[in-house]
């Protein structure tokens, strides 16, 4: 929107609701026919929903002159092609229902309710540019109600104040809407002007500038001179409100108005700087076509087009899509990025598996599994076998899967046993026990424990 | 193929620049020397590693990236806006706008204009002066090899031909149907009527 620089953050809200309301209020005075049913401005809402875009090809076309109710059904088919002959007719009978299309007298074309088609304008920003006519004329409407607010404040007539204040109010309200729509349709002139691909002049290409500059830029520029009309009656409607509110601060007396009186001045200084702004925006983007300084190349063309496309529609969607793409500091650092994905996926497609000799089980044997027995068994099955042979060799002869250290140690517990009573033997006796060689003085049962 | 990595002197340099998102340019000299010569073999290279080696015939290498964070989103979109708003600029000036915009020096003047110009549009990337112009855009620029700095002013470089093919691709965007330049006179004289 265009409300940058104005310095009035809260105004653009309130002055949007009146540009609407000041919209909607057109078909009072312009249809003078009295209708029996009432427009519906829900239903109307709804219409201009579901058919924008062909309102919006039609808002197009409606610079050209008027169009048929077949040009409409087309219309209505080729943004809704799964509709039947039947239901196009339908919605067509819809939109001329609800007025939102309305017939040209004697005639059978069709043309876009002026107001549908100010508010679609609005809406995208392709507004018409009007005349100084419009601006002047509220001016001198405020000079006249400036006069009868005077009247009315010396008579202290509150009634009448309050409805002077409301009515100059919305004078300046109009004002700036005209500033700013004049603006807007400057813009709208010159990039079309710049973005137009077709093989004209230079005259003719920009001859809706000119026009443009000369019919309202020059106008309005004089109209506002330090030296003319315009100023003098705003120096002094603005010295009338001071003195209206200096009065009030003063007496006390209708203090109640004070409010609305501030508020009057307030926009009253916005709307002269809006309108200089605004002024010396069209001029900086007219000058240079008027000075016919402009290069046109292709590329300055496209810049154009789609500086103007961004404007109307929006920063994000258009340029999305456009720029172009380069990595940062943050992909680099990161490791998970998309890119990476995409290509660890891209080379899982190519995934075939190796066969991958796996190392031989070593064969434990049976050793793992074997149990060693407890001591106290042992002990008992010796006495009871009574072993009488070497104390080694009967250990290994009981247990011959025993790992070496278990038997050992098996051997050692028993010949400490008091129970089995054995003698230490001074000759060595060797035995193999799980490849291993044992060379010991074996025990053996003493002669008398034998018997 | 294969690749000599002792013949590639200056590849990390060359990773670490284009990986950050950097074009290489015939103003760096040494790298793009390096590139020139060896360009088969860092391409190669670059691809196993999974990145995208693009020449352009205008002169500058940079990689191709499909995926860009949301982060570099919007500082390409501000290249683009800027490349844009200079094109316009230097139209409306009288130039050529493709000679003027890798001639001209670009001043703080020349952003304080654009930034005029088309301050709804910076706006809605967050730049509203000319300062700001110039830390958020014009020195990312540098840092990625779309522009040198020459004093206090900045040098637009040959990668910038990347946004200005992106614009050459938006011809279909004008067309709106049932608009011609000459049609909204008549409109006018209608609406002065009513």
């Amino acid at each position: 929107m265009h409300y940058w620089r104005d310095g009035i953050l809260a105004l653009p809200t309130t002055s949007h609701y009146l540009q609407l309301v000041i919209l909607w209020s057109i078909p009072i005075n312009f249809l003078t026919k009295s209708y029996e049913f009432m427009l519906s401005a829900k239903k109307i809402i709804k219409c201009l929903d579901d058919h924008w875009p062909v309102l919006e090809t039609l808002v197009g076309r409606s610079t050209l002159g008027s169009f048929s109710f077949q040009d409409v059904q087309a219309l209505i088919q080729r943004h809704s092609p799964g509709f039947s002959s039947e239901q196009v007719f339908r919605e067509a009978q819809r939109l001329l229902h609800h007025e939102v299309l309305i017939p040209l007298a004697k005639s059978s074309q069709l043309e876009l309710n002026r107001a549908v088609l100010e508010f679609i304008q609005f809406l995208t920003q392709e507004h018409q540019l009007g005349t100084v006519g419009d601006i002047q004329s509220r001016i001198e409407d405020l000079d006249r109600l400036r006069g009868k607010l005077k009247a009315a404040a010396d008579t202290k007539d509150v009634s009448e104040m309050r409805r002077f204040i409301r009515l100059m109010d919305e004078r300046v309200r109009e004002v700036v809407k005209h500033f700013r729509k004049n603006e807007s349709a400057i813009m709208h002139l010159v990039e079309k002007a710049k973005a137009d691909d077709t093989k004209l002049s230079l005259a003719k290409r920009y001859s809706a500038v000119m026009e443009a500059f000369d019919e309202y830029i020059e106008p309005v520029l004089q109209m506002i001179d330090i030296n003319a009309p315009f100023q003098h009656s705003m120096q002094a409607l603005e010295h009338q409100l001071s003195e209206l509110i200096l009065n009030i601060e003063q007496t006390g007396f209708l203090q109640s108005e004070k409010e609305p009186l501030v508020q009057l001045r307030t926009r009253l200084l916005d709307m002269n700087q809006i309108g200089r702004e605004a002024l010396i925006r069209s001029t900086d983007v007219l000058m240079p076509l008027r000075e016919e300084l402009r290069k046109n190349t292709l590329i300055s063309r496209n810049a154009s087009a789609l500086l103007a496309h961004l404007r109307k529609k929006g920063l994000e969607p258009t340029l999305e899509q456009l720029v172009p793409k380069f990595s940062s500091d943050h992909q680099k650092f990161s490791l998970g990025s998309a890119n990476q994905i995409t290509s660890y996926m891209a080379e899982l497609v190519d995934f075939q598996d190796e066969a991958y000799q796996m190392p031989e089980q070593v064969d434990p044997g049976d050793n793992a599994n074997i149990r060693v027995p407890d001591l106290a068994e042992v002990l008992k099955s010796a006495r009871v076998q009574k072993a009488n042979t070497d104390l080694s060799k009967w250990l290994a002869k009981s247990y011959p899967q025993l790992p070496v250290d278990e038997l050992l140690f098996l051997y050692q517990e028993l010949s400490r046993a008091p129970t089995l009573k054995l003698q230490h033997l001074e000759q060595y006796s060797t035995l193999e026990v799980n490849g291993y060689r044992l060379t010991l003085h074996p025990f053996v049962p003493t002669a008398t424990s034998g018997t | 193929m294969q690749i000599e990595l002792e013949q590639l002197t200056q590849l990390a340099e060359i990773h670490k620049k284009l990986s950050t998102g950097y074009h290489v340019s015939e103003q760096d000299f040494a790298l793009w020397q390096e590139l020139d010569t060896n360009e088969e073999a860092y391409s190669a290279l670059f691809t196993a590693l999974g990145n995208q080696l693009k020449r352009d015939s205008r002169g500058y290498f940079h990689f191709d990236v499909d995926d860009a964070t949301v982060n570099m989103g919007k500082i390409s979109r501000l290249f683009a806006l800027t490349t844009y708003a200079l094109v316009e600029f230097f139209a409306d000036q009288g130039q050529d706008p493709l000679r003027a915009l890798f001639e001209v020096e670009i001043s703080h003047e020349i952003l304080a204009s654009i930034l005029q110009q088309q301050y709804h549009l910076f706006e809605q990337l967050e730049v509203f002066s000319a300062t700001d112009l110039k830390r958020e855009v014009m020195n990312r620029m540098l840092r990625y090899g779309f522009a040198k700095a020459q004093g206090e002013h900045f040098k637009l470089l040959s990668p910038v031909y990347r946004y200005l093919d992106a614009l050459m691709a938006v011809d279909q965007l004008a067309e709106f149907p049932g608009e011609s330049s000459t049609s909204s006179f008549t409109s006018n004289q209608e609406q002065a009527d009513v």
